[in-house]
């Protein structure tokens, strides 16, 4: 019953482009977040953005999995390319 | 193949035409007939100016952008289209009917959104561009982090990612420097000054997209692509009445049973 072309379900790469959707969530949580409540004058504004952390804390996660992926992908082209 | 690709490239065509038709004539008649959807004075708004209009949407243009490229990679032209224009207009038209309910039916005032360049009925693009790349993002997110979880899981994780970082966006902008959209009635239950019912709003809509879009495929092996996609929007239809038919049942409960509360936290 899944998608089972979706990248959302799989999502398997070796390419820069995988880093897109989480460079998109992360700008929006700068844009629209983080650099305007700077210019806000209401006091704790700024500081109130802790209660975003779990959603850094995910972001951070995926950027991980991501990487790792690539660097795994990385090492078995690199080995075949010694055999 | 061919067939399939002639077919593909029509409901493209058609897809994105009937948008760009509506979100010119929304702009058109948001910018030059006012009067027409009694559309809020913009005076005392800040950064209404012609190029801080034109950069608020450039910014979620360009970001939309990347997860389209991403999608188009994944998903192929046509689930990547349907993902961009099924989750622009399910929330562009969800809001819309919030916010023209609220002005028109005379129950009571809900919110509205003092500026943008384009419109879709009374939803910025913006908004609706920014839906768009946060429910990608999010269930993008999920899917790796929640990697061997089921669907269900993965589209909760999703929501929940969405909505927290709502927490911290809607209280910076409704702030009087920023004023980019505005709560006129408060709920009974507020989290930082903003109604509950906007975060329940966030999660559910990002939650139900997720779970319709991956039917998708079960829906074009069964029925093809045209029947397919007019089904998925049939769907999103049927989903936007029945978020409209469990707020007004929440908002009758909360009105009855819940106390006034604002959770705050230093004074927001």
């Amino acid at each position: 019953m899944e998608n089972p072309q979706s990248a959302i379900r799989n999502p398997q790469s070796s390419h820069r482009v995988d880093y897109y959707p989480l460079i998109a969530i992360f700008s929006f949580w700068l844009t629209s977040a983080f650099l305007p409540s700077l210019i806000v004058v209401r006091p704790y504004i700024t500081i109130l953005g802790v209660v975003t952390i779990p959603a850094l804390v995910c972001i951070f996660l995926a950027f991980r999995i991501v990487y790792r992926q690539h660097k795994m992908k990385g090492k078995e082209q690199g080995a075949r390319g010694r055999e | 193949m061919e067939k399939i690709k002639t077919e593909e490239k029509r409901l493209l065509i058609i897809n994105f035409g009937i948008l760009g038709v509506l979100v010119f004539a929304s702009t058109i008649l948001h910018h030059f007939f006012p009067g027409v959807l009694s559309v809020p004075s913009h005076q005392g708004i800040p950064f209404y100016d012609f190029p801080s209009l034109l950069m608020q949407d450039l910014i979620p243009i360009g970001l939309s952008y990347i997860c389209f490229v991403h999608s188009l990679k994944y998903l192929g032209p046509w689930q990547a289209s349907i993902f961009l224009s099924g989750s622009f207009v399910f929330t562009g038209l969800e809001e819309s009917m919030w916010i023209l309910a609220g002005r028109f039916s005379g129950i009571q005032e809900t919110y509205y959104f003092s500026r943008a360049f384009l419109w879709f009925f009374e939803t910025p693009v913006m908004a609706c561009l920014g839906w768009y790349f946060i429910a990608y993002s999010c269930v993008y997110i999920s899917s790796l982090i929640l990697k061997n979880r089921g669907l269900w899981t993965r589209a909760i994780c999703g929501g929940l990612i969405a909505m927290n970082i709502d927490l911290w966006v809607d209280p910076v902008q409704t702030s009087p420097e920023w004023k980019t959209w505005f709560w006129l009635a408060p709920d009974r239950i507020n989290i930082f000054s903003i109604p509950l019912s906007n975060f329940i709003g966030w999660f559910l809509l990002i939650f139900l997209f997720a779970l319709v879009f991956e039917k998708l495929p079960v829906l074009e092996k069964r029925y093809g692509q045209t029947w397919a996609t007019l089904r998925f929007y049939g769907i999103l239809l049927l989903l936007e009445v029945g978020i409209l038919i469990f707020f007004g049942i929440y908002g009758t409960f909360a009105m009855k049973y819940i106390p006034l509360t604002n959770l705050t936290l230093g004074g927001i």
